[in-house]
């Protein structure tokens, strides 16, 4: 039988990331993994009985995340539309070469951009969209980890994705670099 | 409403900002290994239920009446009652069993056995070791496998070392004026590189005059650790942490990697031994695609990782 101390050491820093990418902040990153993991230890016979100790594991990681956003002591603050086009207007430097070289600059303010219109979804929204285009799981699996119907994720990634789209389409700077 | 692209269908912009921008960022949390201990003993911990005030008011008050009636009872009895202060809320006294049992090899309080304490250095290593005290006579050498960051390590060399692997103490080359240049530090150093020899590894970092002892998991850490503090060199700042695989298994781990990869990596550079991260690093030349970053996560765990050359980072699958 697999220790859990393996476990967690061998497929800690997954979670950490996962965890970092819901919550977009490193500290409650942190102690999201630590909460999940002291779940999983508690369950750790009958999570090794499941023989997918790493699917349940990040079922409990993301579902913690979700409870503690129902919570009114939600720590995070996220940026507004106004934010998000101060970031993209502000940033684009050297824009003047890119059409002779990688515009880098445009690039990271880009990524800025998304990051910062992540963190305004709605959680579930946000869950959806990392589970899927960073964990590249499908439809089915994301279901599983947030015990909805697949038509749910389904529509929820969409509402989500409508929501950046829009984000995106706000700031001149970002409609330019994804043109 | 817009649907997200499937598998196969042309890539949307917004999509693939979107997934760059995930795994940007993905890159950003540092791993610590304290996570999983801190979680084991917080699980292991009897939760503290916070008691509501009313609750708590009652029980005091009713404290307060089983202390009356026993002091009554004592004194009819012709005892003596002494009674610290006068009446008021109870305070709870630790039992001594109240907590649980720590996390197997943490140290620290509540971690059970008490910590070990050696006279000398020597005798620390002839009680860990089972090795008596012997000359140090190495010579100092490049380590010719670290060509990462802070490549120019010095290494001393080995004796041979056991399963738990050998004793390897490293740092770089320091200023004028470090603590190097001074022979009874570099004599007292040599000391402790002897007595970790054959059963950890450890590394130093003279630029920052600090020694890290990396102490490999599961191995007798208490003791490590008493032999360190035995061992330390006057006036040097010596700190241990544990690691997962000794120098031996890493050295064991760069060859197989080496002869391997290629097969996967047509861009390779080179692999080479990170003492920093206790782990082995693949250099890839172009960015490398998490269909390869994936095989080396399935081949051999975190125990080997990718470093994109072009961009100098490493990939996280």
């Amino acid at each position: 039988m697999e220790r859990f101390e393996e476990f967690a050491h061998a497929r800690g820093p997954a979670f950490l990331r996962l965890g970092y990418l819901l919550t977009g902040d490193r500290h409650l990153a942190e102690d999201l993994v630590q909460a999940a993991l002291v779940d999983v230890y508690r369950g750790w016979s009958k999570v090794v009985a499941s023989d997918r100790p790493e699917a349940y594991a990040r079922r409990v990681l993301v579902n913690t995340w979700l409870g503690w956003r129902r919570r009114a002591s939600s720590r995070e603050r996220p940026f507004g539309p106004d934010d998000v086009a101060t970031v993209a207007s502000s940033a684009p430097v050297g824009r003047a070469g890119a059409d002779v070289a990688p515009d880098f600059a445009g690039d990271l303010a880009a990524r800025d951009a998304m990051w910062h219109l992540l963190a305004t979804l709605p959680p579930r929204g946000r869950a959806v969209l990392v589970l899927r285009f960073y964990e590249d799981a499908d439809d089915a699996t994301i279901a599983s980890v947030l015990g909805i119907g697949e038509s749910a994720v389904r529509s929820t990634a969409a509402r989500a994705l409508l929501r950046l789209r829009a984000g995106l389409a706000a700031a001149p700077a970002e409609r330019e670099a994804l043109s | 409403m817009t649907e997200p692209t499937r598998p196969g269908e042309p890539v949307d912009p917004v999509e693939d900002l979107l997934r760059a921008t995930l795994e940007h960022r993905a890159q950003e949390p540092v791993w610590r290994a304290s996570l999983v201990t801190d979680a084991v003993r917080a699980a292991r911990t009897p939760a503290v239920r916070r008691v509501p005030p009313v609750v708590a008011w009652l029980s005091a008050a009713a404290a307060v009446v089983v202390l009356g009636v026993g002091a009554t009872a004592v004194a009819r009895d012709g005892g003596t009652v002494t009674t610290p202060g006068g009446p008021g809320p109870a305070t709870p006294v630790p039992t001594g069993a109240s907590s649980g049992p720590s996390a197997p090899g943490s140290s620290g309080p509540g971690s059970g056995a008490p910590d070990v304490e050696y006279a000398s250095c020597a005798q620390a290593r002839a009680e860990l070791n089972g090795a008596t005290a012997e000359p140090h006579n190495r010579a100092m050498t490049m380590d010719p496998l670290y060509t990462g960051p802070g490549s120019g390590d010095w290494v001393s060399g080995g004796r041979g070392g056991t399963a738990t692997g050998s004793a390897v103490v490293t740092g770089t080359v320091g200023p004028a004026g470090s603590p190097t240049e001074d022979p009874a530090f570099a004599t007292a150093l040599a000391d402790l590189d002897l007595a970790l020899d054959g059963r950890r590894f450890a590394y130093m970092n003279v630029g920052a005059d600090l020694i890290v002892v990396n102490v490999v998991r599961g191995v007798d850490e208490k003791g490590a650790r008493a032999l360190v503090r035995s061992c330390t060199p006057p006036g040097a700042d010596v700190r241990t942490q544990l690691v997962d695989r000794s120098q031996t298994e890493l050295e064991a781990l760069y060859a197989e990697v080496s002869a391997r990869a290629p097969q996967e990596f047509p861009d390779l550079s080179g692999a080479w031994i990170d003492t920093d991260t206790n782990r082995v690093l693949l250099g890839a030349t172009t960015t490398p695609t998490r269909a390869q970053v994936r095989w080396v996560q399935e081949q051999w765990g975190p125990a080997v990782a990718v470093a994109d050359l072009t961009t100098q980072r490493v990939v996280v699958p």
